[in-house]
């Protein structure tokens, strides 16, 4: 199997929020780093200590940055399309601290308002293949054809 | 966190590459080096690297010593990137409500 050949199904994620749609934008978008966890998803957090802050450049062209622990600035990406409180589009992707960054995943949110005060926010990431061959197969589930080739492979290495 | 370590371990190219490799077989380090344009020593290095992130492991046969790939350390690695967006909505939601009801204090 060729897994370069594999589409790469997009991750869907969908959350609904007790707010109207203008405060679940801007939550999202200008208050990200009172929420992301700092600590876990960071390229400051992968290499050990938790990011200071991300600053969002909100309009589009703008940058999203990391401020690392020891104030090493990282971009995450920028908004290719922003509508608020609508919707916003990026190019996203960080990795841990030396990684050079080449490609990233297109990032997708959009704000609906469910009326009653509560929106639904839905997140689509599609463009995996960009980060090389490794991260788009463990994406994919590394399961898929992975076992014949992994017990094949080991009972011929072993011969037979 | 170990998900860090297996993500910057194969952040190098040349470590994938040796990584891909044993993903179809297992192999001894001359067999590595045979097709990657880095000495053996080099390769050997690698394979540390990758061995400490808990990617590969190394097995005797007969008087060789193979390498694979180790499942646990991708296991590890793929729950970080499906678990990613899950844990983020999650912390943004909860921000949300704190401020609603925050308001609704007031």
């Amino acid at each position: 199997m060729n897994i370069m050949d594999t589409k790469l199904a997009p991750i869907v994620k969908s959350i609904e929020v007790p707010c109207g749609q203008e405060q679940a934008f801007g939550v999202f978008v200008n208050e990200l780093d009172t929420w992301w966890p700092l600590g876990k998803f960071t390229t400051s957090a992968m290499g050990g200590a938790p990011a200071k802050a991300i600053r969002v450049e909100a309009k589009k062209g703008g940058a999203i940055t990391e401020i690392a622990s020891d104030d090493t600035e990282y971009p995450w990406g920028t908004f290719l399309e922003y509508d608020p409180f609508g919707s916003f589009a990026m190019d996203f992707h960080f990795g841990p601290p030396g990684e050079v960054i080449e490609n990233r995943t297109l990032l997708k949110v959009a704000f609906t308002d469910l009326g009653d005060g509560r929106t639904r926010v839905e997140l689509t990431q599609t463009g995996w293949e960009g980060l090389g061959e490794w991260a788009a197969q463990i994406r994919d589930g590394y399961d898929f054809g992975w076992g014949p080739i992994f017990e094949e492979g080991y009972k011929n290495a072993c011969g037979g | 966190m170990a998900y860090a370590e297996a993500i910057k371990a194969l952040a190098d190219p040349t470590r994938r590459s040796i990584f891909e490799a044993l993903r179809v077989q297992p192999l001894s380090v001359g067999e590595i080096a045979k097709d990657q344009p880095v000495s053996r020593p080099a390769v050997s290095q690698h394979l540390k690297v990758l061995v400490a992130a808990n990617l590969v492991t190394a097995r005797p046969h007969g008087n060789r010593r193979l390498y694979l790939v180790k499942r646990d350390g991708l296991a590890e690695l793929r729950e970080y990137l499906e678990s990613f967006w899950d844990e983020a909505l999650d912390a943004y939601g909860a921000e949300i409500a704190r401020r609603v009801r925050d308001n609704q204090e007031d």
